[in-house]
């Protein structure tokens, strides 16, 4: 190779090098931002998670206290099934204060043996101590990047 | 002197225009990179407190909780130890009552308070002569703002980080 040629091409050289450098530099940050991502996405799932199991807390220590007799009434806050009740409900806040909300229903589920009065079939016989048994279930639905989740908490009351 | 062709001929213009703007590129690319980490870290350090501050702290006072007797809510300790002012709205003391096994009832206070080294949930244990000391310990100073109240006689603790954050935990007395 005649020698300006060959000077000619190490210059051209330095300017394929630095455009290497920058391609690489670019490919290493969008990978970086991939795995950034992959941290960080499956976290703020768990954030919500975290929200949504902390709201779930609230159903089941209120239907566990809630006095047997206010559960069965006309008033009860999970009226028998099939009738629902359906309340919007913050759940709490994400980090920058953002609310995060769900839709909680509530039902009461009759056990069969309960009298038919209340809810079952069942008689003297296979209930001779006039038992009265409710499962008591919350469902929460609430949204995460255009999926519904669903979380429930079923508790039995007896009488 | 070295009058060669080699030691007389430069960079052109272009050459030069084109070595600077990728040195300018790269180093752009360089610090967007790094900023873009710091980003993430700072995303990430943000969503600590919920994912796993608010978990243990909740998971130490349903512990305490879950074993007392029964819980009264005040606005001081002052207030907490001499029994007065009881409430049921949102409170930053909570009194404990726990039953040992001779039947004696001890007390014990969860305060929201700052003791002069910031904001901290702190954990008193009763003395039997009634004289409250220095608190045993603390169970975090992370949350800006930490709150009991009584919702529909359910016990609610709700919890504020320092990004706006709010989580509320619930919990009967039995377990």
């Amino acid at each position: 190779m005649p020698r300006g040629k060959a000077r000619s091409w190490r210059r051209g050289f330095l300017l394929i090098e630095a455009t290497l450098s920058l391609t690489i530099l670019t490919l290493i940050g969008l990978v970086m931002l991939k795995l950034s991502l992959n941290i960080l996405q499956p976290r703020q799932w768990v954030l919500q998670q975290t929200l949504s199991d902390a709201y779930v807390t609230y159903e089941r220590a209120y239907a566990e206290r809630l006095p047997f007799q206010t559960l069965t009434s006309g008033t009860s806050p999970w009226p028998a099934f099939p009738t629902t009740s359906s309340t919007q409900v913050e759940l709490g806040r994400l980090p920058g204060g953002v609310a995060v909300t769900g839709t909680v229903v509530r039902t009461r589920l009759p056990d069969p043996n309960n009298y038919p009065i209340d809810g079952g079939t069942g008689t003297t016989a296979s209930n001779p101590a006039s038992m009265k048994v409710w499962k008591v279930q919350s469902v929460l639905t609430y949204k995460i990047g255009g999926r519904t989740y669903a979380k429930s908490r079923t508790v039995i009351r007896s009488q | 002197m070295n009058t060669s062709p080699s030691r007389r001929r430069g960079f052109t213009l272009i050459e030069l225009t084109l070595a600077m703007l990728l040195g300018m590129a790269i180093g752009t690319m360089s610090m967007a990179l790094f900023r873009q980490q710091l980003s993430f870290l700072q995303i990430y350090k943000a969503q600590n407190f919920l994912s796993v501050e608010a978990p243990v702290i909740s998971m130490h006072v349903s512990k305490l909780v879950g074993k007392a007797e029964r819980f009264r809510l005040h606005n001081s300790v002052a207030d907490a130890l001499a029994g007065t002012n009881p409430r049921s709205l949102a409170s930053p003391v909570l009194v404990l009552n726990f039953r040992q096994p001779d039947g004696v009832v001890r007390a014990s206070i969860l305060s929201f308070e700052n003791r002069g080294n910031g904001l901290a949930l702190y954990y008193y244990v009763v003395p039997l002569s009634g004289v409250l000391g220095a608190p045993q310990w603390y169970i975090t100073k992370v949350p800006t703002n930490v709150s009991f109240s009584v919702d529909q006689g359910i016990l609610r603790m709700a919890l504020s980080g320092p990004n706006s954050e709010l989580i509320t935990y619930s919990g009967a007395m039995t377990q």
